[in-house]
């Protein structure tokens, strides 16, 4: 199954969203069915997931839920959901329903609200994701270099424990020259001001590193006008298709342990 | 032979609707693999592409530059544009289309790598895709990125440019999974990497899936179009997609005031 997740920030003015959609984008690629089923929105205290329901979601029905609605209760928390057919209390590690089983993602449209102007991308975290040791590769042209424009990291990392535990990840050149260290946390959507860095982002290409915890890699640029952009990088997977494409990410993410 | 026989035995899996693949295989072992990006340059929008050595995102110990053939195609079909690029190991460059010198207001294109050392992509049967990061502006400052959305097409021996997106005899539905009902106006944008007549329904749904309206688009071989919706009083929450191809997922514009949303539905 999938779980989705906002994508919280400390700016002035901008909130999260997300539409989370219970149907599956291709009857044709989706062994699970669209069910009638409980939303849930979930946290971790650092010893138990807190499972908290959000509503019914019907089969074919979408639900759309802001940041606001979490405001006094869980401000300085990351919150998850997840859509199980069952209502959950808390547990102890994440539960993995037999649901969104498809070779095309179920996915939910994750936003970012600026006045009534939203920037969006497709996603979701699957929930094998969350069962195994994850490391980072996340190459990027989207950090963009003007004076007027913003820009900002996302990594959203979400285990099957609870806990929370501190890894690392390196900004490096495409020279292998390390530009700045972020100091991330599982069970957690990490949020940078990539401009605090006191990095002149004057190439094309940079490239986020972790040996030690991944997740999501995700890109945010707004200007001083409002206009913004949101996008996540590829897997190093989707550099290739067809036959054995994780013997290829092995090879990229050797290379660039530093 | 054996490769032949699972590229057939693929095929009859897509034919019969049997646990049919996403994409098709491509015939030719290492052939290059490219989506087929969608540009445009109608109402003072701008596109940008960032291009890469792919070798150094593959196997990025082999050291070697990166031959890179891109065809731009017209909306209407016609290839207005060869571009030929030779990119250093780990180079990026920026590939903006205003360079081109090109009149059309909106179309597609593909871009494919060649290497030299290939070898352990023919060991692994893989082939390299490119699904790079496009970018779209309304003031040559500001860019809204979008990735790469399909593996559409790959290019034989001879170059010449073959299709990846399996068909069925049936019409399949692709459903977007997300809202429409906050934006007042929207553009669905659909291509045909292929080289057969492909007919696209857009169904407008209301909040309880009501149809409100429906759409069809016909298009040639290589063509592109967007479909513009008007969305006023916002009734139009869900969109379905039938067409022949397996998987009709759209590149969608939503509009916000002056300012706009991309994404892959």
């Amino acid at each position: 199954m999938n779980y989705y997740f906002l994508l919280k920030n400390n700016i002035k003015n901008l909130q999260s969203e997300i539409d989370i959609i219970n149907f599956s984008p291709s009857k044709v690629f989706s062994k699970s069915k669209s069910e009638d089923a409980i939303l849930h929105y979930f946290y971790s205290n650092g010893e138990d997931w807190v499972f908290k329901d959000l509503c019914n979601l019907p089969k074919d029905q979408t639900f759309t839920v802001n940041e606001n609605y979490f405001k006094n209760e869980l401000k300085e928390k990351s919150i998850f959901f997840s859509i199980n057919k069952k209502k959950l209390n808390n547990q102890k590690l994440l539960i993995d329903e037999n649901y969104h089983i498809s070779k095309i993602a179920w996915r939910a449209n994750i936003k970012i609200k600026y006045k009534e102007c939203y920037t969006s991308y497709q996603g979701e975290y699957p929930s094998n994701m969350t069962k195994k040791k994850v490391s980072l590769v996340s190459c990027s042209p989207m950090i963009q270099n003007n004076k007027n424009i913003k820009n900002y990291f996302y990594l959203v990392n979400l285990i099957n424990r609870p806990e929370f535990d501190n890894f690392n990840i390196n900004i490096l050149d495409s020279n292998k020259q390390k530009l700045a260290t972020l100091n991330c946390m599982t069970n957690t959507v990490n949020f940078f001001d990539l401009n605090d860095l006191n990095i002149v982002y004057n190439k094309n290409m940079y490239i986020f590193q972790s040996t030690d915890g991944g997740g999501i890699p995700i890109y945010f640029s707004i200007d001083r006008n409002g206009q913004m952009s949101l996008e996540h990088t590829h897997p190093p997977t989707e550099y290739t298709l067809h036959g054995n494409r994780f013997f290829f990410q092995r090879l990229k993410k050797n290379f660039w342990k530093l | 032979m054996k490769q032949n026989l699972r590229l057939f035995s693929h095929n009859l899996r897509n034919f019969f609707n049997f646990n049919p693949l996403i994409y098709n295989l491509p015939y030719k072992k290492n052939a290059p693999v490219s989506d087929f990006f969608y540009f445009r340059q109608d109402n003072s929008f701008s596109t940008l592409f960032y291009l890469s050595n792919i070798s150094s995102h593959i196997f990025p110990e082999i050291k070697q530059s990166d031959f890179v053939r891109v065809f731009l195609y017209s909306n209407i079909g016609k290839r207005i544009k060869e571009l030929e690029f030779n990119l250093e190991p780990f180079e990026t460059i920026k590939l903006n289309f205003k360079d081109f010198g090109i009149n059309e207001e909106y179309g597609s294109f593909c871009i494919f790598h060649h290497l030299e050392k290939k070898e352990l992509l023919s060991q692994k049967n893989t082939h390299i895709a490119e699904r790079g990061y496009t970018g779209f502006s309304k003031d040559l400052n500001f860019w809204n990125f979008v990735h790469g959305n399909h593996n559409s097409l790959y290019l034989d021996n001879k170059k010449i440019l073959k299709s990846l997106m399996p068909k069925s005899l049936f019409k399949k539905t692709y459903y977007p999974q997300l809202t429409f009902n906050q934006s007042d106006y929207f553009e669905i944008v659909v291509n045909n990497p292929s080289y057969k007549k492909i007919l696209y329904e857009l169904y407008l749904k209301d909040e309880n899936n009501n149809i409100i309206n429906k759409i069809d688009e016909t298009l040639e071989s290589f063509c592109t179009t967007f479909i513009p919706i008007k969305n006023n009083n916002k009734k139009i929450k869900f969109i379905e997609i039938k067409s022949n191809f397996y998987f009709s997922r759209p590149l969608i514009f939503k509009y916000y005031g002056e300012y706009f949303d991309v994404l892959h539905g």
